[in-house]
């Protein structure tokens, strides 16, 4: 009892007398100096749902919520973001009381890629979720097949959990192998297929690896289309088609194909775990920097930032190939930082298929962060023209510039992460004199 | 002018393309084009029988798992390697590349795998001396026997910069009569190995180097360097004042000292 009505007292004090939010150190501490008080932490957790895989983790966890919160479902989940297992362990401490007891049986949990083996040490969740295996920080991991193994092993250790893979791409596809319990496959229809290019395996290593006997329950994503509403709303329309049970005109109020399958993993979970067959996900917001918009009023018009998370070339191919289904894109913004958080190494551009910028309609470029000029290079040489004075070392300096000009108004933001974080910190600094706020 | 197409094969394109490796091909690339100089780029692959002729060798690093097929394949091939080098051709090598054309390397079990033997070089896998991996970016003062063989245009820079991610730790084998020099000095991060300041290595026209970043994009006097070297030429036609490519080098140089 006092060790959580004291790790409680912490967040409480955290969050009251300082600006942070406590979303890791609570449980950090528990982890470090208290690890034997997590079993009791987590015993009453009846099921658990973990969403892990390099892209799409923070949107498919927010849609399961969101869907169970329609329903009416009480759990528990992490604050996005913050997805290592620390992070776990503080949500799980907010949820509880002072003798332990969590407020909800149900937990909805993304976790880190690397972070996943680590975690089931305590938490032995009975569905896992991997959403893709793409080329990620690899100068934290250093290799995709060593991402693979992170996951595989995580699952390996769960208790024979249900899987919901991501049934295009051929990595985590093996991963059905590692349990006897059910498999569902999310895939996309053949003519989609090629907007999305998964990576390759390219040797026999991994796939050596037995064909498993087990069943898999596939689900296909077909007629998917992108449409704008006259309030400039976009959403992203599909069928998701399976042998026994289908799911039609899903509405999505998000950008891109991604959403799609996301909100397919999430459909799919809800369903197997929960027979959950309604949900409408028109109120649902987007998470941070996934297509967020942020609408800024200024003295001379209103303007509007969509502002789209571009963290590994995965990322920023499938946001570049959204944005050419956009018209009226007056500026497009790219900011590349090289921060612990964004992955200090930025070659990765250069594995980005810049090509498909060609396609997308924008009448200004404006580039901006602590690496500004190689992503400069980067398009210098995929033929763009370069403006010297369109580049901008510091993110403050280019939004101010982006403020100043009247002529514009819908403003595409794509970004890696602390970029994003800094972009919207210095918008918000513009709330004194404008207004912020978010398009219901 | 020398109007002869130049050849650039890349090798191994589909398994060691790792670390925007492929950079370097949208430099030489690019930097051709704007001159007007005819070129083409093919491919060898794993599938492919024999190696495919060219001017200029270009091979990136890639996962492990990758890189022992890769080099299954390139032993194959170890004669016609060997006379290619010999009749003076450009080889540009990163990382795993690099140390795939050493004389041997150690691996974590201590089993001896034996390179292509071009360079006279050792690499040693992580072991109890050297635990983690060289990770982070990497300033290099290029050396002077390096900037005169190979005419290296210093109004741009004397340094180069990039990123190195390995774990390999590179030696070079002393009392051998072969000759082979580091490309320079490092200002900033590890280089060959943890201890010695020391980067990459070159012998003949061939160049082993552990940055990535990738190199040649913002190390543009490198990659004309490389040009000349596989045309024969000692000018390059001027075709622009490479400001982005200046300011992007001068970038990732501060950036060494953050």
């Amino acid at each position: 009892m006092f060790i959580f009505s004291v790790l409680k007292f912490i967040s409480f004090f955290i969050r009251r007398f300082t600006k942070f939010n406590a979303t890791a150190l609570p449980g950090l501490i528990l982890e470090k100096y208290f690890p034997y008080k997590i079993p009791k932490l987590i015993s009453s957790l009846e099921k658990v749902i973990i969403i892990t895989g390099t892209n799409g983790k923070t949107t498919t966890t927010k849609l399961i919520t969101y869907i169970l919160q329609q329903n009416n479902y009480k759990f528990i989940t992490n604050k996005s973001g913050s997805n290592l297992v620390r992070g776990i362990l503080t949500s799980l401490i907010d949820s509880c009381d002072i003798f332990g007891n969590l407020n909800a049986k149900i937990g909805i949990f993304e976790i880190e890629e690397g972070s996943f083996r680590k975690l089931v040490h305590y938490v032995k969740p009975n569905m896992v979720i991997v959403t893709n295996i793409f080329r990620d920080q690899l100068d934290a991991y250093g290799e995709i097949d060593k991402t693979f193994e992170y996951i595989k092993d995580g699952i390996k250790n769960s208790n024979n959990p249900i899987l919901v893979l991501n049934g295009d791409d051929d990595r985590v596809k093996l991963l059905r192998n590692f349990t006897t319990n059910k498999v569902f496959e999310i895939k996309l229809d053949k003519y989609l297929k090629g907007l999305i290019k998964f990576e390759k395996i390219n040797y026999v290593n991994l796939e050596k690896t037995k064909k498993s006997s087990n069943l898999v329950n596939k689900f296909y994503i077909k007629d998917f289309k992108l449409s704008f509403e006259s309030n400039q709303k976009v959403s992203c329309n599909f069928n998701l088609i399976g042998s026994d049970i289908s799911f039609f005109e899903i509405k999505v109020p998000l950008f891109g194909l991604f959403s799609a399958i996301n909100a397919s993993f999430a459909i799919i979970a809800t369903y197997v775990f929960f027979d959950i067959r309604f949900f409408n996900f028109s109120n649902f917001q987007p998470a941070f920097g996934r297509g967020e918009e942020i609408v800024l009023q200024t003295n001379n018009n209103e303007k509007i930032f969509r502002i789209f998370l571009s963290k590994n070339p995965a990322g920023l191919n499938l946001n570049l190939t959204t944005l050419s289904f956009v018209r009226d894109i007056d500026v497009l913004v790219l900011i590349l930082n090289d921060n612990i958080a964004d992955g200090r190494d930025i070659s990765w551009i250069w594995d980005c298929d810049f090509s498909l910028i060609h396609k997308v309609n924008f009448k200004k470029l404006v580039i901006t962060g602590t690496r500004s000029w190689d992503l400069a290079l980067r398009l210098l040489y995929e033929g763009l023209n370069i403006s010297v004075q369109n580049v901008f070392e510091d993110i403050n300096l280019c939004l101010k510039s982006l403020i100043k000009d009247k002529d514009i108004e819908n403003i595409y933001v794509l970004s890696t992460y602390t970029a994003t974080l800094e972009f919207r910190d210095e918008l918000k600094k513009h709330t004194n004199v404008n207004k912020i706020w978010k398009h219901e | 002018m020398n109007k002869k197409k130049l050849i650039i094969n890349h090798l191994y394109s589909q398994n060691l393309n790792l670390y925007g490796d492929l950079g370097n091909i949208i430099a030489l690339k690019y930097r051709l084009e704007k001159r007007n100089l005819p070129f083409e780029i093919i491919n060898t692959e794993l599938y492919d029988e024999k190696i495919h002729k060219a001017d200029i060798y270009f091979i990136g690093g890639g996962q492990d798992n990758d890189q022992m097929l890769v080099f299954k394949h390139l032993l194959k091939h170890k004669d016609f390697i060997a006379e290619e080098y010999n009749n003076g051709k450009v080889f540009l090598l990163i990382c795993g590349g690099y140390q795939l054309f050493g004389k041997y390397f150690l691996d974590a079990k201590g089993r001896v795998i034996e390179g292509l033997d071009l360079i006279n070089i050792e690499t040693k896998a992580l072991d109890s001396t050297v635990k983690s991996r060289c990770i982070g970016n990497i300033l290099v003062e290029l050396s002077k026997d390096f900037v005169d063989y190979w005419n290296i245009d210093l109004s741009f820079s004397k340094f180069i910069v990039g990123f190195e991610n390995h774990g390999g730790q590179t030696y070079f084998i002393k009392h051998n009569t072969k000759i082979i020099r580091p490309i320079g000095k490092v200002i900033k991060g590890y280089g060959n190995n943890f201890f010695e300041k020391l980067e990459g290595a070159w012998c003949n026209n061939l160049i082993g180097t552990y940055l990535h970043g990738p190199i040649l994009p913002k190390n543009p006097h490198l990659t004309d360097a490389i040009i000349k070297k596989a045309l024969k030429i000692s000018e390059l036609k001027i075709f622009s004042e490479d400001i982005i490519e200046y300011k992007a080098h001068y970038q990732a140089m501060k950036l060494c000292f953050k």
